[in-house]
């Protein structure tokens, strides 16, 4: 009980510490007074609900001779919906995130934040919690959509769960990504650009590598397939979500793909979070500062 | 100890020795003009001043602290106004300065007090919920300078704060600097229109080619300049013989005899000096009905500060 007591106490703390950040408070007024975010919620909920209606039919169609396989069908329309939901989120974070250091820079705000008592740290967490609270609101916005699905039956609670939280896990490494290359390419243009090009490396170049080694040497390595498609919290959705998937995961690495996935991510988003924070601290002339 | 305190600032760009070796002070209640045509090293100077670039040499304290090795502590007493006004989207006034006011750690309860206080002193009242990007010049150049005083700081560096203003919103923006020195601030400005800046300074500082030409009080300085002058005399009669006279002094020169016995020239040499004139006129029996010397204004000794640098 104790140590429960700590953790809510550290958390609530560290909640606190980011509600008081005045980056965040700035950031999150700004956005959501902004035409943009209208856009883009109307945008992923008209996507969602759309993809929402096209598996329905074509999933519903093969299973309505058959009323005992229909929770089978639910279960697949929000696999279809979690997985278009993760993509859309891969796409939206560093979107929100790759222009919120290069544009203060473009704008020549980032001058008067220099002059400021801010430390790099302040601005990352501000930034990055900014970009996080938008994807989490279109997430939340997408919670009627889903929960169609559960009318259909076919999910354990705990699948939810799991998905929620690789959800929740994507949207804080893109966004993490985007800031990224925001504070480390000075213009917006140039920022987004290398973002993309990181999801896509990110996700597609480890499968890519192995594809390719497969094709030239012939050679059975299926296990080597499954580690490689671990890069992408894809996986992670369909070896929870899809049994046969996960039967298949479990024969050839004897683990779940989530034991590689987020270590990984971890590591990654560790070195992206010191790197840009050595950055950053050096822009804001804070590096030689003995006070 | 002087607040802001500047000794043999130098920095390069590469080839190019922007700054060399600009030393001044500036103390409580000051304001130091700092003037100087376009490349001279003034932006790159205040910039190192607010701590955003760092020098390839030289020291500056402000308050006794090294802006290098202390810029937390500097930082808390410097406002910077740099040239441009970068605006936030979506921003009112009031949420601009409560911004700036939360990263200068000010709680909330002193922000809301200060920010009235601060659009009451700089005039911002009735656009206190008005978007800072839809400001004109005049206004935003007045929200900049309040962004600057939100953290009360004791030094303010300003970079061309007049530019691009009308002359009601010069007028307005120089009585409110007279009042923030008033109220004990050291002021630097970097300013193209020299007029602006003749009665607001206390203190010059002539900037070409990245090194001073002239520095001190303003008297000081204008005294320095003032090596040559016009004048203008009124005889009783005989202008012409008093003309030829006048040639003879070997420091008065474009000597011209107007109409109504009235003599016109220019004389090299300090104010106090070209008294001969009239000792001289007075001795050869010339009645003089009268005399008068134009002062050098601050676009002269601005001009002839440099021109002197560039003969050398």
């Amino acid at each position: 009980m104790k140590a429960l007591g700590a953790i809510h106490a550290g958390l609530v703390s560290m909640l606190s510490i980011v509600m008081r950040n005045p980056i965040l408070r700035r950031e999150t007024r700004t956005r959501l007074r902004g035409t943009r975010t209208m856009i883009v919620l109307t945008t992923f909920m008209a996507v969602m609900t759309l993809a929402f209606y096209i598996s329905y039919r074509i999933i519903l169609s093969e299973y309505r001779y058959n009323p005992y396989q229909l929770p089978e069908a639910g279960r697949y329309v929000f696999v279809t919906l979690v997985i278009i939901e993760c993509i859309l989120i891969m796409l939206i974070a560093p979107a929100f995130s790759c222009a919120t250091i290069s544009s203060e820079r473009e704008r020549g705000t980032f001058e008067l934040l220099r002059t400021t008592l801010l430390q790099s740290n302040t601005i990352l967490v501000g930034k990055l919690s900014a970009s996080v609270y938008f994807i989490l609101m279109l997430l939340f916005s997408s919670v009627p959509v889903l929960s169609t699905c559960m009318l259909l039956g076919g999910l354990a609670p705990q699948n939810i769960v799991v998905s929620v939280l690789v959800l929740l896990g994507t949207v804080f490494f893109y966004a993490l990504v985007g800031l990224f290359c925001s504070v480390m390419f000075r213009k917006t243009a140039v920022a987004a650009g290398a973002s993309y090009v990181a999801v896509f490396l990110i996700n597609l170049l480890p499968l890519g590598l192995v594809v390719f080694i497969l094709i030239v040497t012939q050679e059975n390595i299926e296990e080597f397939l499954c580690i490689a498609s671990c890069s992408t919290p894809i996986t992670n959705l369909l070896e929870t979500l899809v049994p046969d998937i996960r039967r298949e995961f479990d024969r050839e690495i004897g683990i779940y793909s989530h034991f590689i996935t987020w270590p990984l991510y971890f590591i990654m988003a560790l070195v992206m979070w010191r790197t840009m924070n050595t950055k950053l601290h050096r822009e804001l002339g804070l590096h030689v500062g003995k006070d | 100890m002087a607040l802001l305190e500047v000794k043999g600032l130098h920095r390069w760009f590469g080839s190019l020795h922007a700054v060399n070796g600009v030393s001044f002070e500036i103390d409580k209640g000051q304001i130091m003009g700092f003037i100087g045509p376009n490349g001279a090293g003034k932006t790159t100077t205040i910039r190192m001043l607010a701590g955003l670039l760092s020098p390839t040499a030289g020291e500056i304290h402000v308050k006794g602290y090294s802006v290098a090795r202390s810029p937390r502590k500097t930082r808390a007493v410097t406002g910077f106004m740099p040239d441009s006004f970068g605006v936030f989207e979506n921003t009112s006034v009031v949420e601009y300065l409560d911004f700036f006011g939360e990263a200068f750690g000010i709680g909330n309860v002193d922000r809301q007090s200060l920010i009235k206080d601060i659009l009451t002193l700089t005039e911002l009242d009735g656009l206190r919920d008005k978007p800072v990007e839809n400001l004109s010049r005049g206004q935003a150049q007045r929200v900049s300078l309040a962004r600057c005083l939100m953290h009360d700081p004791e030094i303010l560096l300003l970079d061309e704060p007049a530019s691009g203003l009308d002359p009601r919103a010069r007028i307005e923006l120089r009585e409110l600097l007279r009042e923030l020195a008033r109220m004990g601030k050291a002021i630097l400005i970097s300013s193209h229109i020299l007029t602006e800046l003749q009665d607001l300074c206390s203190h010059l500082a002539i900037i070409e080619k990245g090194s001073i030409v002239s520095s001190g009080q303003r008297e000081e300085v204008f005294s320095k300049a003032a090596t040559e002058g016009a004048f203008r005399l009124w005889v009783t009669e005989r202008a012409d013989e008093a003309v030829g006279l006048l040639s003879t002094l070997a420091k008065v020169h474009d000597l011209e005899n107007g109409t109504g016995n009235q003599i016109e020239g220019r004389y090299s040499g300090t104010l106090e000096e070209a008294s001969e004139i009239v000792t001289l006129l007075v001795q050869a029996g010339f009645r003089v009905m009268g005399f008068s010397q134009e002062q050098a204004g601050l676009e002269d000794v601005f001009l002839r500060m440099t021109e002197k640098d560039d003969e050398v």
